[in-house]
């Protein structure tokens, strides 16, 4: 069977209420099949950042399920976070170690690693991301864009099947953006699934399979980018200039 | 950006960098012990170690100067305070303060001085990700005490300072950019600065726990090997057993 029938992630009618009584995501059903290019896009608190916090185990359905790997998040939360990476929309709040090759063993001491194994995971993670020459670098030293990629380069230490990007363009000027790009087109050359919750969709066009809009909690389109990224003004997202007039670059936005 | 001075690792070749963080720790104890709480004598053979330690990690001298700089001022008072409420009464005084009080405090104030350099040298040649290691290392014995948990508090502690700082350093733009600067009460600018940096200071410890909960943080993880040589023994061994002699042989003398 082909593996991309398989979907790597899937939400079953997830709902999510916060202990407020405020509704985060309200009967949300979605698969991301193995290498796919999902985008997430909708204004600011239709439950971007919920949703993708349900597939990495951060946050936990109240009602419905999530499979990563056809597990269920709830009894395998371990598995959720070593299938699904998450790059944070502040990188500087994911950065856990004290220089850049120990944030980058982090993930696969976690998963209790022999040391050379680590280290060898490590140096691969890094040289990816571009990020050897400053291995014993304090991540507080490096500029924006190095951070994002630090962040990437984390979550590429473990290996995972799915790499989740919470806005990841925010706070970068064109440099960051250009390098945040980059790395997306090598994890999906490199066969993994990418969920990337954005404004921006301009800049993720070009790569994009397929986009969802969400709006107060609820999928309200979804389907291949360029059908759906027409007159998104309506859910509060800019529709992306290039939509409707042919092809994306997004090299020029 | 946060500027944490010779406090902060420098990769360099050397000796110093190459010994296993334990052996550096031990010596770091003994040494500072000895500056701190040994005759002077004692506290000018750790600063002489010290001195050496620093030549030979290669660490650039004016950076570590220039960083240790910010304690002069410290210092300074300590040798003033001590010149005006330490001992010598009756003593001859130089105006307010005694002599035998300033003495006590430029001692002090060494002593303090010597200490800085040790964990100038200790922090800028070992990697911070290895004096964790040590940590739980040295801790692994001791019952009751998590010592994975300690270790990983102690890196995110350390990890944490450049980012309170820099949040700190946010904070403070931002309020003076709406006037705060210019309110004469120095408590309001004080309570006003501290609620909004604690605030602050909190948010970014819930990201961080975010994100450890995201890395699949767990109290099995595996240790990084640490190489304890026989170099590291003799050298730690050299310096305690040289701090012990000098310690202890004079009394015996006398």
């Amino acid at each position: 069977m082909d593996d991309r029938l398989q979907p790597i992630v899937r939400m079953e009618a997830v709902s999510h209420c916060f202990a407020d009584g405020s509704t985060g995501l309200s009967r949300v059903s979605l698969d991301v099949a193995p290498g796919e290019f999902v985008v997430l896009c909708g204004k600011n608190g239709s439950g971007k950042t919920t949703l993708i916090r349900h597939m990495n185990a951060l946050l936990l359905p109240t009602k419905g399920v999530v499979l990563v790997a056809g597990k269920d998040t709830r009894k395998h939360p371990a598995n959720a976070r070593r299938m699904v990476g998450m790059v944070f929309s502040d990188a500087d709040a994911q950065i856990v170690g004290e220089t850049v090759a120990d944030d980058a063993a982090f993930g696969p001491e976690n998963l209790g690693m022999p040391h050379q194994e680590v280290k060898a995971r490590v140096e691969a993670a890094l040289s990816a991301v571009g990020l050897s020459h400053l291995a014993h670098r304090p991540p507080h030293l490096l500029s924006g864009g190095e951070k994002r990629r630090l962040a990437i380069a984390g979550v590429l230490a473990v290996d995972p099947g799915v790499v989740v990007f919470d806005e990841p363009f925010s706070n970068l000027d064109f440099p960051g953006i250009v390098q945040v790009l980059e790395q997306m087109e090598r994890l999906r050359a490199r066969g993994v699934a990418l969920v990337v919750a954005t404004h921006e969709l301009e800049k993720v066009a070009a790569m994009a399979d397929r986009l969802v809009v969400l709006d107060q909690g609820r999928i309200a389109a979804k389907g291949p980018f360029a059908e759906v990224a027409v007159g998104l003004e309506a859910f509060g997202v800019r529709t992306p200039p290039a939509a409707g007039r042919g092809g994306f670059d997004p090299w020029h936005t | 950006m946060a500027y944490l001075g010779p406090f902060l690792f420098l990769e360099k070749d050397s000796p110093v960098h190459a010994m296993d963080p334990r052996a550096k720790a031990a010596l770091l104890a003994v040494l500072g012990a000895c500056a701190m709480a040994g005759p002077p004598r004692l506290a000018v053979g750790a600063f002489g170690l010290a001195l050496s330690g620093l030549v030979a990690s290669r660490l650039p001298m004016g950076r570590t100067v220039r960083g240790l700089l910010p304690l002069a001022p410290l210092l300074f008072l300590v040798v003033l305070a001590r010149g005006l409420y330490g001992g010598g009464e009756g003593g001859p005084a130089v105006g307010w303060f005694s002599v035998a009080g300033l003495a006590e405090g430029l001692l002090f104030a060494f002593r303090l001085g010597t200490v800085a350099v040790l964990g100038a040298v200790f922090t800028g040649t070992t990697r911070p990700g290895a004096v964790r290691e040590a940590v739980r290392w040295f801790l692994s014995p001791v019952p009751l005490v998590p010592e994975n948990r300690v270790a990983m508090m102690m890196g995110l502690t350390v990890r944490l300072v450049p980012v309170v700082l820099e949040e700190a350093s946010r904070t403070r733009a931002a309020l003076a950019a709406r006037g705060l600067e210019s309110r004469k009460n120095s408590l309001v600018r004080v309570r006003v600065l501290g609620a909004c940096l604690v605030r602050r200071v909190i948010l970014c410890a819930d990201r961080f726990s975010l994100a450890l909960a995201s890395r699949g943080w767990s109290e099995n993880r595996c240790a990084a090997s640490l190489t304890l040589g026989r170099a590291d023994v003799a050298a730690a061994c050299l310096a305690a057993l040289a701090m012990a002699l000098a310690w202890f042989l004079p009394s015996l003398a006398v």
